[in-house]
């Protein structure tokens, strides 16, 4: 699940768990774009500064790729509003399509649940994260993390009613 | 719902597969941890050329302070008045020109040599201060040396002494 970190095998990782990075990066950014900018960024952030951390877990790149969205949100507030609208319109999407149209309808049930259901879903379904670790990246107890999780879930559920599933 | 219906519904959403990022993304790392490791190591040639810097400074510090020491250089204070030694009773002992042993003590070494020999640095590692911050320990090694000459004799006297310099480099950690 880590990395060492020693060598040059940052790659091989980031091929493995690179699609739930940028899945996450894409719940806190309005753009397909902007969400591949902070991943990259938190990316280089912890490799360049992998001296400081004993194994390199994905947790940390989630802890970081939300800080580096924050940052952005704070210095880009009026920027992102112009172009979560234009992305609304021209939305990349999260999922690999399907053949039954299932990962559309997913998007679109994600994108109805409050960010903060969201964020914690997909850290535990596609994050492959425990409750606390997730409770560490977003600065939240692992009870409140659980918490989230099981109203997001039934959120979701609820929004997917009646979709194939 | 049951627990059982839970688990099947997360089954089916984990079928979902996110979307991959794009090679250009992995390029775009590869080049911005490039020029991360071209500034490290432009940093650490500065950083080395300030401790060399420092390392001179101080070894111009222990040859001024050994002089003085010695008494080689007198500072004005000390510098004896002509007038008082003009009118000041003679020396109660005067040294005795034919004496075949001459004074060879400590006054006659003149040093000839003094350095700071940065022998090691270790990385201690991250520490956590007191006030609450983090940072990086680096202990610096050094060997200060010393080294007089009598020029009467060619008697040769050098000092060495061992000394850590502890420096801490505060660090933002998350």
């Amino acid at each position: 699940m880590g990395l060492q970190k020693t060598g040059e095998n940052w790659r091989d990782w980031l091929h493995e768990w690179g699609d739930r990075f940028l899945l996450f990066a894409r719940q806190q950014s309005g753009s397909h774009a902007e969400a591949e900018d902070i991943l990259q960024e938190a990316i280089v952030h912890v490799w360049s500064k992998r001296e400081l951390f004993p194994r390199i877990e994905a947790g940390i790149i989630f802890t970081h790729i939300r800080r580096v969205a924050i940052d952005k949100a704070r210095k880009n507030s009026r920027r992102k509003v112009r172009e979560e609208a234009y992305a609304e319109q021209h939305a990349a999407p999260f999922f690999e399509p399907g053949e039954d149209g299932f990962s559309e309808q997913l998007q679109l049930a994600l994108g109805q649940i409050p960010l903060e259901q969201r964020e914690v879903v997909v850290l535990k379904i596609w994050g492959e994260q425990t409750y606390e670790s997730i409770g560490k990246t977003l600065d939240i107890s692992a009870n409140t993390a659980a918490s989230r999780y099981r109203y997001g879930l039934d959120n979701l559920r609820k929004c997917l009613k009646g979709v194939a599933v | 719902m049951s627990l059982e219906q839970d688990k099947a519904f997360e089954e089916s959403l984990r079928k979902a597969r996110p979307v991959k990022p794009g090679q250009e993304v992995f390029q775009e790392i590869d080049t911005a941890l490039a020029s991360l490791q071209n500034q490290k190591r432009m940093s650490k040639v500065f950083s080395f050329a300030a401790w060399g810097g420092m390392g001179i400074a101080a070894s111009i510090l222990i040859v001024f302070g050994v002089l003085l020491f010695n008494g080689r250089l007198q500072t004005p204070e000390a510098a004896p008045d002509p007038v008082a030694m003009d009118i000041g009773e003679p020396p109660a002992e005067e040294i005795d020109e034919s004496d075949p042993e001459p004074n060879l003590g400590e006054e006659s070494f003149k040093p000839v040599l003094a350095e700071n020999n940065l022998k090691n640095r270790i990385d201690e590692g991250i520490v956590f201060l007191r006030n609450g911050l983090t940072a990086r320990q680096y202990r610096y090694e050094f060997v200060d040396r010393v080294v007089w000459k009598n020029p009467t004799n060619g008697a040769v006297m050098e000092m060495e002494i061992p000394r850590d310099e502890v420096v801490l480099i505060p660090v933002q950690t998350f």
